[in-house]
């Protein structure tokens, strides 16, 4: 561990931080407006980095969840249920240090469970083939379009859109060009790492520059109210350690599992209080068991992606671009070619989290602040980054033009409320799943029994097709639904 | 009303991408070749994308004031943009982003002129500085 990965370990944890306090500036754009700023430092440095804006996020939306009652991050939407009931009874302190607090078991145990089940999986996933990765990736976007949206229906028009725009450049087994109009850039295809700096990055900036949000009111904490009294701290025990749980192993769930694993928890703990009615009046139980449960999700995150190179959010998808661009390709044998990145990695996600913990709590009302910053100056500087960024990555104004395509895009998608991620996932995942029917059926001789006669790709392949009838069979419920309805208000 | 709009580009995409997969090489399932998945997705997207055009055009959209005035404001701004790139391999990043820099600090609602001008500058020198001395990256 050497000073400049401590370095980048602080300064990723810091931006994170701010990243998730800042409502908006989610940590998917963060990271990739960063992404070109990284192509200096050494590989692990970078990473580090990146990982740290990864968590760090997690920390920074519970902040102005409880002491504004906006969430910074989606994650943290439910923590304003009873984090803000807390600040306004004068328990801001105590709520922000449950939140801390709860996050760091919850970062610790999940970072047990990647070191753990990690080199597990990747070791097991040697002994995969394409059918195997073709599955994997399936029933990932299938999940990943039921999870996320208010509509399936779109959600997996847009993963099917980003499969296409996948397939824009050189088939990667024929070698044919698809789709690039003779253009000569377009023949390496679409790099993802534009494609998220433009919907993330430059989609979000121009909404925020040109739709500015109202003055915000932040609840003052003076930094002797931080601890929680015996009571808050024994009532907040036993939902730390459920939420760690509970939201590691729904961190495995391809989609924002950050946040559904939030909801779960928060579900649970008012299920199973024996005080049911103070939760939404500021219950404790509220703010530790789903702030835990976020930030363990965060690390489970992390598995696929670095066991089985595959990422199932746009954040663990940046991160894959991440590695990339550094020449290092996560998967099976990440491990072993690359001990020092992966456990390097995990060693800084340890001391991150504690960082983050020293970090958070006094540094409490300057983070808050930074509501206030004043975004119509914070937005362009961000917008020429973005461009610059794009430039940097492969000296093409082709790129930013690409940009500034997408950007308008992830603009217009923001507005007409159009999930990003599905469109992201299926972009990222597009080419895996090709690379896994297209082999499978070359190397079976065209048998699709061979990829359902095999157990894992079988099963997981069983999965995805029943997810998708009982997809279709609720959207015919609510169709019908809907005109019973209309014939009863007739 | 964004969302009719947003919905008509995703199946103009959708259509005018199935138009040119079509002469691509579907092979068979024994044989797959490089048109095999783009007409697969293609179909089922635009299939997908018809549908939800469709449902968002039953659907009733108001345009309020307030709308009017942020999108000539977004215009300005995205007007910006694309004037950055037109220039900038001519005039050079360093003027190019201190031009452009100005221009949206203005366009975003920065009061008076000296601020946005230094600031200008700043940012202009700022990332010139990052990016081709500490990062090693050719700026034109």
């Amino acid at each position: 561990m050497t000073w400049a990965n401590l370095l980048a370990a602080f300064a990723g944890v810091l931006i994170g931080t701010l990243v998730g306090v800042l409502p908006g500036l989610g940590v998917s754009g963060t990271i990739a407006l960063l992404l070109p700023l990284s192509f200096g430092m050494h590989p692990l440095t970078a990473l580090i980095l990146f990982a740290g804006i990864y968590y760090g996020s997690m920390y920074g939306g519970s902040t102005t969840s409880i002491l504004v009652n906006v969430p910074g991050e989606a994650a943290s939407v439910v923590t304003c249920l009873d984090g803000y009931a807390m600040a306004r009874k004068g328990r801001a302190g105590a709520a922000l240090a449950a939140a801390a607090i709860g996050s760091f078991v919850a970062g610790t145990v999940g970072l047990m469970g990647l070191a753990l089940f990690a080199p597990i999986l990747a070791e097991k996933a040697l002994e995969f083939g394409p059918p195997e990765y073709f599955a994997i990736a399936f029933l990932g976007l299938v999940i990943f379009a039921n999870l996320t949206g208010k509509s399936p229906l779109r959600s997996i028009m847009l993963v099917l859109i980003g499969i296409m725009i996948g397939t824009i450049g050189m088939d990667p087994l024929a070698g044919i060009t698809r789709f690039t109009f003779s253009v000569d850039e377009l023949q390496r295809g679409i790099d993802f790492a534009i494609v998220a700096m433009g919907i993330f990055g430059l989609g979000e900036v121009i909404l925020t520059a040109c739709h500015p949000r109202t003055a915000v009111n932040v609840q003052k904490v003076r930094f002797r109210e931080l601890y929680p009294n015996k009571t808050e701290l024994k009532r907040s025990f036993w939902p730390i350690i459920r939420g760690s749980i509970l939201g590691f192993f729904v961190g495995l769930i391809p989609g924002p599992s950050a946040t559904i694993s939030s909801f779960t928890s928060y579900a649970v703990e008012k299920r199973i209080s024996k005080r049911p009615l103070e939760f939404g009046q500021g219950a404790i139980e509220g703010v530790a068991g789903p702030e835990s449960a976020n930030n363990a999700a965060s690390s489970a995150n992390m598995i696929p992606l670095l066991s089985l190179g595959i990422p199932f959010a746009p954040a663990s998808a940046l991160l894959l671009s991440g590695f990339l661009i550094h020449g290092i390709t996560p998967g099976p044998t990440l491990v072993s070619s690359h001990p020092d990145i992966f456990w390097g990695l995990i060693a800084s996600m340890y001391i991150g989290n504690a960082m983050l913990l020293i970090l958070n709590l006094p540094l409490v009302g300057a983070f808050a602040s930074l509501l206030k910053t004043p975004l119509h100056i914070l937005m362009p500087i961000m917008a020429i980054v973005t461009l610059t960024g794009a430039y940097a990555l492969n000296n093409s104004v082709f790129d930013m033009v690409l940009l500034l395509i997408f950007g308008l895009l992830g603009y217009l998608m923001k507005l007409g409320n159009f999930e990003l991620a599905p469109l992201v996932i299926g972009i990222v995942l597009g080419p895996t799943l090709e690379k896994g029917v297209i082999q499978g059926l070359i190397i079976h001789d065209g048998s699709i029994w061979s990829f359902i006669s095999r157990p894992l790709a079988g099963s997981l392949l069983g999965i995805a097709f029943v997810i998708l009838l009982l997809m279709v069979i609720r959207w015919g419920i609510s169709i019908w639904k809907q005109r019973k309805r209309e014939v009863e208000a007739k | 009303m964004i969302e009719k709009v947003v919905s008509g580009i995703f199946l103009l995409f959708c259509l005018v991408y199935m138009y040119y997969a079509k002469d691509l090489s579907f092979g068979s399932i024994v044989k797959p070749k490089a048109g095999f998945l783009p007409i697969v997705a293609g179909t089922a997207g635009t299939v997908l994308a018809l549908i939800n055009f469709g449902k968002v055009m039953l659907k009733k959209s108001e345009t309020s004031k307030s709308d009017i005035r942020s999108w000539k404001r977004v215009g300005l701004f995205f007007a910006g943009l694309v004037v950055y790139l037109l220039i900038l391999e001519y005039v050079g990043y360093l003027v190019s982003t201190i031009l452009v820099m100005f221009y949206l600090l203005k366009v975003a609602g920065t009061k008076g002129w000296l601020v946005p001008a230094l600031m200008a500058v700043g940012v202009g020198v700022g990332f010139h500085f990052i990016f081709d001395y500490a990062l090693g990256v050719m700026l034109p």
